[in-house]
């Protein structure tokens, strides 16, 4: 806000009344208020709304645990029923930065143990936990009242870590190791799980390497979880799970786990599985392959969500069971769905709401694909592609077939044969205009891709847009600083081999006024070891790291914080705060 | 002003004086209503006048219309079939259905006069009004101050916008 419109304010208000309402009956009114937005104005009405929202806030989330501390949130929020923590940048999840890089629960974890005994909820995300960390957990003052732990593709834990906090968190409703990197030591935490007098409702452990799991502990388990509706698990075989399934008939949602011999004749003959009657997402099969359709088939009409990405399925297995999947509105796999699978998704599935098809080399998405889903599927709100060819008139169809995109992500595949219509610049304008709610956008394509046009047309029409990730993208500073002219909600921001220098991406980042942090991979100006003192704003850290071993090229991650520099970087991290270099 | 509470009973009668020399005339049941009246009425009788220095008589009025309406509900009679819970719930948002301005003198009103179940329906019904409103337009609709410093206001902002969501 501009300053004059504040002091208006000010004066303004000073001829009006003060504020009379006691701290007990403002958090009567608070109590009521729960949007994440909506509290966020009321923390800025005045001292006292401010004091009582941080007495009756019951969720925070922390995008960026670098940008603030522990001891900010405690001295802020008094009583938190709910905890969102976020560690690493989004990178992390393609192994783009290095394991040391740091994001460490520890030092929070400690502090929420201490604080927030009424906590129900903890998810973590992207953060490196450790088995002492998992103790904190244990031994806080929240385990007897937590509800859920989510462990998102965190890493450093071990299944032995998990014995104690199964132990001392007794309310535990769901336990979820979603994408996380776990070291298997021995299956006993299980054991002690299904000891519980289960108030268990999801239970993730559908993640490699977990394979110490003894059978008979998980069937004791689900037997006495009356309200599981959640299980996934990775590395059992479909075929040992016929007891389990055959005691949840409360499921919905199962992650299954491998299916090596789903199909085999031997074993089709003898045995079906015994799906349980609610069961509405699936996920997991590993290695399915199209001879074990057949068992899968009957239930497809009732699957609202399907993940394939670890099946085998061919471009034909897939047709055959997406042909069935009536109901589907959430899709995950791999491009070996290939055109002929979009169209049959553009024909059977026409209340899909999102589809994410991810790279491997057994496939491939055109425009043709592309055209199909855009055509059949009008309530998509999430489309993430890996393709192998795009046009601009296929960018337009999308802007034109499916006006409620929140999500778009487009990556070229870097092995793609084909010549591509380049530049898409104009398409992407179409699909923009189109998708007037769209969030969050990623255009990674090949370099001619987006000239300096296309990165001034996502500011110009991507006025909503909250997230942006481009890659090999624009020809200049040029493009760039038409684009953050335009970019004001724009919060996060990821660049990959794009040709803008280090005078650019200042005036970039000082021109966005919403921008929480940048990520820079692959800059002329890093590898050139330019000084990036251009760079150098209040509150801003500016880190450059070397990548992880093997990768070329360094590394910029651009945050504003009220923490300052942090302290746990890896080695070789430099750090520029205003006209300051700190090496570690 | 005259409230009536049920006629087939010969009731006390309670008098209550605004911040603006109002009187008003209710029944016992009605003021009983409130916990800080019920107080009064038991500490110094029903003889004299009760002054409430700090709720003007408009806001007052509408406080005994909601005392009246639901010490009615609370009195069975023979000829007529009981309020049900939805009618009162449609009487009660029809109630609060009023300017920001009122429910927020309403809140000072039923908390003074400590009426729970009245405080609870309004402060619902202002929570209902600042959902998507920025905190200058709060500010506005309920006549309240900006006590920050120009350095706190930064610091907000930079915390709300980097920090915490």
């Amino acid at each position: 806000m501009v300053m004059g419109v504040v002091d208006a304010e000010k004066l303004e208000s000073r001829k009006s009344l003060p504020c009379g309402m006691s701290d007990e009956t403002l958090a009567c009114v608070l109590n009521h208020i729960e949007s994440p937005q909506d509290r966020a104005a009321v923390s800025m009405v005045c001292q006292q709304w401010r004091r009582v929202d941080g007495m009756t806030r019951k969720f925070v989330t922390i995008a960026n645990m670098y940008a603030t501390s522990p001891a900010s949130l405690t001295r802020r929020f008094k009583g938190l029923e709910g905890i969102k923590l976020k560690g690493k940048p989004r990178a992390a999840e393609y192994n783009l930065v290095r394991s040391d890089w740091g994001g460490y629960g520890e030092p929070w974890l400690k502090v929420l143990g201490r604080q927030y005994a009424d906590l129900h909820i903890l998810q973590l995300r992207r953060l490196t936990v450790l088995d002492s960390d998992l103790e904190l957990i244990a031994s806080s003052t929240f385990s007897s009242a937590l509800h859920v732990l989510h462990l998102h593709k965190c890493v450093g834990f071990t299944t032995k870590g998990l014995l104690p906090v199964v132990r001392a968190c007794r309310s535990l409703r769901r336990l979820s190791l979603e994408d996380s990197e776990v070291e298997d030591k021995g299956g006993e935490w299980l054991h002690a799980l299904a000891l519980n007098d289960s108030t268990l409702e999801e239970l993730h452990f559908g993640v490699l390497g977990i394979e110490a799991i003894d059978i008979e502990d998980l069937t004791i388990l689900v037997e006495k979880s009356k309200s599981l509706v959640c299980l996934k698990v990775a590395e059992i075989e479909l075929l040992d799970m016929i007891d389990v399934l055959q005691r949840v008939p409360s499921l919905e949602d199962l992650g299954a786990g491998s299916c090596n011999y789903l199909g085999a004749k031997d074993v089709d003959d003898f045995v079906s599985i015994p799906w349980p009657k609610k069961l509405n997402a699936l996920s997991g099969m590993w290695s399915l392959m199209d001879s074990g359709l057949p068992q899968i088939l009957p239930i497809a009409p009732n699957l609202i969500k399907l993940d394939l990405k670890y099946t085998l399925l061919s471009c034909e297995g897939h047709c055959l069971l997406l042909s069935h999947c009536f109901s589907l509105q959430e899709l995950q796999t791999r491009n070996t769905l290939g055109d002929d699978g979009m169209e049959t998704l553009s024909r059977s599935c026409k209340g899909l709401k999102k589809l994410r098809v991810e790279d491997d080399e057994t496939g491939a998405i055109t425009q043709r694909g592309i055209v199909a889903v855009a055509q059949g599927c009008e309530q998509l709100v999430q489309l993430i592609l890996y393709v192998a060819n795009i046009s601009n008139a296929a960018l337009a169809m999308v802007g034109q077939g499916c006006p409620h995109l929140v999500d778009v992500r487009i990556v070229l595949e870097p092995s793609a044969r084909y010549a591509p219509d380049f530049p898409l610049d104009d398409g992407l304008k179409l699909m923009l205009k189109g998708c007037v709610n769209l969030r969050r956008l990623a255009v990674y394509l090949r370099y001619g891709g987006l000239t300096d046009k296309g990165m001034e047309y996502i500011g110009v029409y991507g006025k909503n847009l909250q997230w942006l990730l481009v890659g090999c993208a624009g020809n200049s500073d040029v493009g760039l600083a038409n684009f953050a002219h335009w970019a004001q909600r724009i919060q996060r921001l990821e660049i990959r081999d794009c040709p803008f220098g280090e005078t650019g991406m200042a005036e970039a980042v000082s021109a966005m006024s919403s921008l929480k942090y940048l990520w820079v991979q692959g800059s002329r100006a890093l590898e050139a070891g330019e000084k990036l003192s251009a760079l150098s704003l209040p509150c801003l850290n500016v880190e450059v790291c070397p990548p992880p071993a093997g990768q070329p090229g360094g590394q910029l991650f651009a945050y504003y914080s009220l923490a300052g520099p942090r302290k746990d970087g890896p080695t070789g991290l430099k750090t520029f705060i205003s006209n300051t270099v700190k090496d570690q | 002003m005259h409230f009536q509470g049920s006629p087939n009973m010969a009731e006390k009668r309670v008098k209550l004086i605004s911040s603006d020399n109002d009187e008003f005339e209710v029944d016992e049941a009605v003021a009983f209503e409130s916990e800080t009246l019920r107080n009064m009425i038991q500490d110094t009788g029903t003889n004299v006048p009760i002054s409430i220095p700090n709720v003007s008589s408009d806001i007052l009025a509408k406080v005994l219309e909601y005392c009246s309406y639901h010490a009615e509900t609370m009195e069975t009679h023979d000829d007529k079939p009981p309020i049900t819970d939805a009618q009162i719930r449609e009487w009660d948002a029809d109630f609060v259905d009023v300017h920001p301005a009122t429910l927020y003198s309403l809140i000072l009103a039923a908390n003074y006069l400590n009426i729970k179940n009245l405080l609870d329906l309004i402060c619902q019904a202002v929570a209902n009004n600042i959902r998507g409103k920025t905190a200058v337009e709060i500010r506005k609709i309920l006549h309240i101050q900006d006590d920050f410093t120009y350095e706190e206001e930064m610091e907000i902002r930079r915390e709300t916008k980097w920090a915490f969501d």
